[in-house]
């Protein structure tokens, strides 16, 4: 079969959308971004300003989900969740959550897996800050709390943007992750990178088109933004991130 | 009073060595350690701050115990109530002036102290402009401003006017010197510069080497023959044997060139950079009212 024009645009305008999956795509990132937001910042913290020997371990621990193929994430994490291991059913006995082919262990997984995505950016934007700004408001008698929000935070927006922008766009993209532990459960794990594989199985490419042509277009749209409100910094903070992601 | 007696080891350029600094500095004076960079000046300072911690020693303040590596003792820098002017440091850039000041106060700004502060300085029509939009002077008299709405017992300054010219200079001193008699501080200067601790310092520590070489008074330091009419002066080797003259020094005397001729044999221990003091006798001079 070959694509013409038309198969590109038409699906947008003839067929027959089912939303389902790009709500839960938007919903799963819009989650994972505000929950790694505030976990990111104190690890970010700690790993800007502690000289424990444990650093390297726990910076390590972080970036592991940058080389590892999503599979081996989903893989292990299906075997800890599964409520037939020991873990899994003490999650769903006690917290009463059901973590394999569920909404919240699709965004506890996608909280791991986008991890590095939000850390990298919080953390060299600490370690670029002049030492005197920490040091001065800890002298002043401010606490580390009061620093970090009123002092550290608000002179590394750049980066936050950056963290929450890159975290929420490879939320959007994860496939290998959400196949493993969510499966294609519609409404529930089917978000649009599966559903698009879903339909392309099923030669169903109009549907796999709309999909794919909407994230693309959004995603860009999304990018744009960012683009044109903060410049330069997050160009540099993403080339940044991949020569560290290379040099790994 | 101030009980200092520390020790702790550092890297220079030259290699690792020890400060070593043992001493009692009475409350309500300017005390200044003077001597080269990378003596650990500034290290001794971070060190009073709680910024950095000594290896072993104590260092009391007006009876209360800050460090004291025997008893386990280190008081965080939060709790130390000192106001530290950093060499590098600077304002908080995201805050207008106004708000640095207020940042820096305890309890906010309930008591208004915030704008006389910014008075004091002369900066007051500046408030709400963001540090950016100041001069380095401006700045450094800003930062002072911020140090003293955190109401400290102990003032801490690392070269406060090596950076400034001359007004912003003369401006400054006038403040500390100000203040310093006003909130009845104990005021700690690191320096390397000869002019800025004779200007301000009542008691001078010189170090070398991590080490306390000499104290007193900066008057009997640097001009030892001071009243035995004599003249004297201090001043930077700008340039050794100028005119093919081997005996003769260009020398930077405040902001005046002077050309000075002394023995070869004095003058070939000198490099350039040097800081000097030199005297000459004063018998009979001659001198008119301008």
């Amino acid at each position: 079969m070959t694509l013409t024009p038309m198969m590109l645009i038409g699906p947008l305008i003839i067929y027959n959308m089912d939303w389902q999956p790009i709500i839960l795509t938007f919903k799963l990132a819009l989650v994972t971004t505000i929950i790694l937001f505030f976990l990111a910042i104190p690890i970010s913290y700690w790993l800007a300003y502690t000289r424990s020997k444990w650093k390297p371990v726990v910076e390590a621990l972080v970036s592991l989900p940058l080389v590892l193929p999503p599979t081996v994430l989903g893989f292990y994490l299906l075997l800890a969740f599964s409520p037939s291991g020991s873990f899994g059913q003490w999650i769903e006995s006690y917290i009463g959550l059901r973590l394999v082919f569920s909404f919240e262990g699709l965004v506890l997984a996608s909280i791991i897996y986008s991890l590095p995505f939000m850390v990298q950016p919080i953390h060299s934007g600490l370690t670029n800050l002049p030492k005197y700004l920490r040091e001065s408001a800890i002298v002043l008698g401010k606490s580390r709390l009061i620093t970090l929000v009123k002092i550290l935070l608000p002179n590394i927006k750049s980066s936050l943007l950056s963290g929450i922008v890159l975290a929420f766009a490879h939320t959007i993209g994860e496939f290998g992750v959400v196949l493993m532990i969510g499966g294609s459960i519609p409404g529930k794990t089917k978000v649009a990178s599966i559903a698009i594989y879903d339909e392309v199985e099923s030669l169903n490419y109009p549907a796999a088109n709309t999909y794919a042509l909407f994230l693309i277009i959004t995603t860009f749209l999304i990018l744009l933004l960012v683009y044109s409100l903060n410049g330069g910094y997050f160009r540099r903070s993403i080339i940044e991130i991949r020569k560290k992601d290379t040099s790994i | 009073m101030i009980v200092v007696d520390i020790r702790k080891r550092l890297e220079s350029a030259e290699g690792p060595f020890e400060l070593v600094v043992k001493c009692q500095l009475t409350p309500g004076r300017i005390i200044s350690f003077f001597g080269k960079s990378g003596v650990g000046k500034t290290s001794l300072l971070r060190m009073l701050a709680g910024l950095m911690n000594p290896d072993e020693g104590r260092i009391s303040v007006n009876g209360k115990l800050w460090f004291h590596s025997e008893k386990d003792i280190n008081i965080r820098p939060q709790d130390r109530r000192l106001g530290f002017v950093m060499q590098n440091g600077g304002l908080f850039p995201h805050l207008t002036l106004e708000e640095n000041i207020v940042f820096a106060q305890p309890y906010g700004n309930k008591d208004g102290k915030a704008e006389q502060l910014l008075e004091d300085v002369g900066l007051s029509m500046l408030r709400d402009e963001k540090p950016h939009r100041l001069s380095g002077g401006q700045t450094q008299l800003a930062v002072l401003a911020q140090t003293l709405a955190r109401k400290p017992e102990v003032l801490l300054l690392d070269e406060p006017l090596s950076a400034l010219d001359a007004t912003m200079r003369h401006q400054m001193q006038t403040y500390i010197l100000k203040t310093h008699n006003k909130e009845l501080l104990s005021t700690i200067l690191v320096s390397h510069d000869v002019r800025e601790v004779i200007k301000l310092a009542d008691e001078v520590f010189l170090i070398e080497q991590g080490k306390v070489i000499n104290h007193g008074s900066p008057k009997d330091l640097f001009f030892p023959n001071l009243g035995k009419d004599i003249y004297q002066m201090t001043g930077e080797v700008i340039e050794i044997a100028p005119y093919d003259q081997p005996n003769a020094l260009l020398v930077l005397v405040g902001d005046k060139l002077v050309k000075v001729t002394s023995t070869e044999s004095e003058v070939q221990k000198l490099s350039i950079g040097d800081l000097i003091a030199m005297s000459h006798q004063a018998y009979q001079p001659k001198i008119f009212k301008i």
